[in-house]
């Protein structure tokens, strides 16, 4: 049988009861909103830090490895002009060096295939060219118009007008024809080592939050790209460390990180400056299309 | 009194939330861990890039040292053998490149032989494989593969990055430029029309000024270009620049303006070795401060080697195998065929390669040579305000003699014949007949005496006769200023090439620079000033009025290297610019002055020491074309310069 002390306090112990249980429910609804808050803003940040980087890191690559200083362009997403950027008054953190003006495009020669070895004697006058173009029985590199070729024996630059015989596993000696005569006498090349090395353009370019990479920036090819990143938003991330080309591309990349960040966590949007620098030197071929 | 079950409720509601709680904290944790291992291993990606691109260049510095300071013959030429450059090749200690935390290498660098398609040797005794196919045995390249392993953490354990490079010597010329600039300041300010078809190298700042420079072709610098006057230039300020004038579109390519390239050697030889005297901007310091009489800058490529006295080591003669048959040096006077020595009383003494015994003057060599020289002629340079004590040389009869057999490639393995001439007489000539050494101005023409001068110090040789060189090639060295007298390898000697009679200039399909189909041996001309003169020319007319020296159309194929006067301070003081590298002393009033071959400043002049506003000619129309052919074929005397460079980057 209950007591009545028993029964009144059985109600203050419900009422203590709730109260405790709700102010523990809304301790914990707090942590667990504060907790949610941070780790979205710690996992966007990271993302974001992500995000850039590995960009960063694909663009570098691919910088590192050109033939040709760099260009900056303006782009519409349809037309592609030069942009001949003058110098700003801003003074990059890293080199401390002033910075060109900035754009949404740069463009440059990206090493396409080589060493392939030269295989059929030239004189001064010849116009074409003829290279094994699968050493190991496998082609990896196909030429085409306007890819430019670089022996570099001769320190020749030439661009590629015509293609006279596509090279092949079954038959790797592809020949074509270049744009101005070699100039030079290449005899036994069937002893003698001669290279060439094979470069198309490319490009990279911001465009509605896509920070895009042009393989073949030639004719019509222009506008194809893959998209290396979403959600870029600085809308001229790059420029030049000194004159216009330069083989020293400076990059300011600022990427938002929209599907890790509500609209309440504003802690996803990362800028990252970078100075990426050509790493062929001298860069064996120039910018001219 | 609680029963049983209600105690069992809490505890189970207690417990429930715990857990709950828990839970969520331990969600919490694993991604945001996870994600900060992810985001992690991006970031110690790059920095493992970063520490391995630095240890490359380390590496890059390792082997670059190693390769140029053998000594053994066959390693200079062939390059080192794997086992001997492993132990040149370290990682770089903490205290130069500190590893980042957590990142480490994940053995020490390797830098192995390689073919030119880039397939690593392994042998130890394996040396590269060079490259080449040219007509010119010395053009080679030989390839190095460096690779650093980098490992960085991940979520689970370690990962890789590779990255590899190939270094690579090549064998350049300095006559793979049409201008090829070793002072620490190059101006260009050309007055009238001045196209320039070739590429160009400034080893230091450039200075671009005015509308009428036309650069066709890639212009590289190490320093900054300027598109205006130099501070000491006395134009500046005062004067605008007119570069800007319809925009640079026609000055240089707009794609590729001048822009900061890689160095290039000049010779194999070390600047460190220098006197660094005569290596800055002003010529006003050019003495001997170390007391190395045979590192005095690289005027010394014209000069003998002193033997005398103290001397200090010579650095041009470094290398014992710059030439095909492994015997020569970088100085041209000792590289040379044959050497001719003008004394003071006018005897010509010839020596005949290295040997340091004359050739006997009843020799065929002897009277070959000496049928081709005249002494003792002069000549006003209205500039260096002197009559200039000449030594003629007849190229055509040099070219008859060589062709013939008799005069002999003595030097060089086959490259050509190389001439040094060298007059040792100094000082004022006299004034009077009976000391002997007065010397006299003749009529070009006829050959008639003119007038006696006196030479107050200045010597210098004159090429005449020179539209057809000797087939095998044909260099003329001095240490005196030379005096190119009409058209120079050209195909003849009395018609003249399209270059000369064109009426206009299309700069994409030039008039030929040759008569006929001749086809041009290599040759240069290397002196202490270059000058050129006309088809015109007589040396009648060098010391009257300008409106008597009047020139025609002429063109000069060879490569020409030759030493100026740098600006100083002042008015009148400017060194007259790269469109006065050879010096005029004509009224060309825009007449061709056609150059196919190559320039090279390498020196400030030593004995032509007068400022350019002392000149007095009026500017022709230059087109200055650089002649591929000078690529294939080195010209006689000279020899590559190992250049080292950075090739291909690859990240796998």
């Amino acid at each position: 049988m209950k007591t009545k002390s028993q029964s009144a306090f059985t109600l203050v112990e419900l009422i203590m009861t709730t109260a405790a249980f709700s102010t523990l429910g809304i301790a914990l609804l707090s942590f667990g909103w504060t907790s949610s808050r941070l780790i979205a803003k710690n996992l966007a940040t990271n993302h974001s830090h992500e995000g850039v980087m590995s960009a960063e890191q694909r663009m570098m690559a691919a910088i590192h490895a050109s033939g040709s200083p760099v260009k900056l362009q303006t782009c519409t997403g349809s037309t592609y002009t030069d942009f001949l950027a003058g110098t700003s008054g801003d003074t990059d953190p890293l080199t401390g060096l002033k910075i060109s003006n900035r754009a949404n495009g740069i463009r440059f020669w990206r090493t396409a295939g080589g060493p392939f070895q030269l295989t059929a004697n030239t004189t001064p006058s010849s116009t074409t060219l003829t290279f094994n173009f699968a050493p190991n029985g496998v082609v990896t590199y196909v030429p085409q118009i306007g890819d430019k070729v670089w022996v570099p024996l001769v320190d020749a630059k030439l661009t590629i007008t015509a293609i006279n015989a596509t090279p092949t596993s079954g038959s790797p000696n592809g020949r074509f024809t270049v744009s101005t005569p070699l100039g030079f006498t290449f005899g036994n090349t069937s002893t003698n080592i001669t290279t060439g090395y094979f470069f198309r353009q490319a490009a990279y370019s911001v465009q509605n939050n896509e920070l895009r990479f042009h393989p073949n920036f030639t004719g019509g090819a222009k506008n194809t790209y893959s998209i290396v990143r979403t959600g870029i938003t600085s809308p001229k991330p790059f420029a030049l460390i000194g004159t216009d080309p330069s083989l020293d591309m400076r990059i300011s990349l600022e990427f938002y990180d929209s599907k890790w960040t509500a609209r309440r966590f504003l802690g996803g949007a990362t800028t990252l400056q970078s100075v990426i620098s050509v790493r062929t030197q001298p860069a064996p071929v120039d910018l001219t299309e | 009194m609680k029963n049983n079950s209600q105690s069992g409720s809490s505890l189970l509601a207690v417990m429930f939330t715990m857990a709950a709680v828990s839970s969520l904290v331990a969600i919490m944790l694993s991604v945001t861990a996870n994600n900060t291992r992810m985001a992690g291993r991006t970031v110690h990606r790059a920095e493992a890039l970063a520490y391995g691109d630095a240890v490359i260049e380390q590496v890059y510095e390792q082997w670059r040292q190693a390769m140029i300071s053998v000594t053994d013959a066959t390693d200079r030429r062939d390059g080192l053998t794997n086992s001997a450059l492993a132990t040149k090749i370290s990682a770089p200690t903490t205290a130069v490149i500190a590893a980042p935390t957590n990142i480490s290498l994940v053995s020490a660098p390797t830098v192995l032989a390689a073919t030119p398609l880039l397939v690593e040797l392994t042998a130890p005794s394996a040396r590269p494989a060079a490259e080449s196919g040219t007509n010119w045995t010395q053009r080679t390249r030989l390839y190095y593969v460096a690779t650093v392993a980098v490992n960085f953490p991940v979520m689970r354990g370690m990962s890789t990055v590779t990255i590899k490079r190939s270094f690579v010597r090549s064998g350049r010329s300095i006559f793979d430029n049409f201008y090829f600039g070793a002072q620490p300041v190059t101006e260009f300010h050309p007055g009238a029309p001045m196209y320039i078809g070739g590429t160009a190298y400034i080893g230091g700042d450039l200075y671009t000024a005015h509308d009428f420079l036309h650069f066709q072709k890639d212009v590289t610098f190490l320093g900054t270009q300027t598109m205006d006057y130099r501070v000491a230039d006395s134009r500046r300020p005062g004067t605008a620049p007119t570069i800007p004038t319809n925009g640079f579109g026609d000055n240089w390519d707009i794609n590729n303006p001048p822009h900061r390239g890689s160095e290039q050697k000049l010779l194999d030889v070390s600047t460190n070795l220098m006197d660094p005297n005569f290596l800055d901007d002003s010529s006003l310091n050019d003495t001997d401060s170390d007391g190395n009489k045979n590192n005095d800058g690289y005027h010394e490529i014209i000069e003998e080697k002193v033997t005398s006295g103290t001397t200090g080591t010579d650095p041009l003669q470094i290398d014992p195998y710059l030439n095909d048959d492994q015997t020569g040096s970088e100085r041209l006077s000792a590289n040379s065929d044959y050497r001719v020595v003008v004394a003071a009383d006018n005897s010509v003494t010839i020596y005949a390669g290295t040997s340091a015994t004359p050739l006997a003057s009843t020799s065929a060599e002897y009277v070959a040579l000496k049928a081709a020289i005249t002494t003792n002629t002069a000549i006003k340079d209205v500039r260096d305000a002197d009559y200039v004590k000449l030594v003629v040389l007849d190229v055509s009869s040099v070219k008859t003699s060589s062709d013939a057999g008799t005069l002999k490639d003595r030097v060089g393995g086959g490259d050509g014949i190389t001439l040094y001439i060298k007059d040792t007489s100094s000082g004022n000539t006299g004034t009077t007949v009976a000391s002997g050494n007065q010397t006299k101005i003749v009529n070009s023409s006829t050959g008639a005496l003119v007038k006696t001068v006196t030479s107050g110090g200045a010597r210098g040789v004159k090429l005449v006769k020179g539209g057809v060189l000797p087939t095998a090639g044909f260099t003329v060295v001095s240490p005196h200023s030379v005096y190119i007298a009409g058209d120079y390898n050209t195909g003849s000697n009395t018609v003249q090439p399209p270059s000369n009679t064109a009426s206009s200039y299309n700069n994409n399909a030039n008039p030929s620079p040759v008569v006929g189909s001749y086809v041009r041996p290599p040759s240069s001309v290397v002196g202490d000033a270059v000058n050129i003169l006309s088809n015109a020319w007589n040396d009648a007319n060098s010391d009257l009025a300008l409106t008597s020296r009047v020139s025609t159309p002429t063109t000069i194929n060879t490569a020409i290297v030759a030493g100026n006067v740098p600006t100083r301070t002042g008015s009148g003081n400017y060194s007259g610019g790269i469109e006065n590298f050879v010096r005029f002393h004509e009224k060309w009033a825009g007449k061709y002055a056609t150059i196919y071959g190559a320039t090279a400043l390498l020196y400030d002049s030593e004995e032509a020491t007068q400022p350019w506003g002392a000149a007095s000619y009026g500017a022709p129309d230059r087109h200055w074309y650089y002649d591929p052919l000078l690529s294939d074929r080195n010209p006689p005397g000279f020899h590559v310069a190992r250049i080292y460079e950075r090739g291909r980057w690859v990240l796998r």
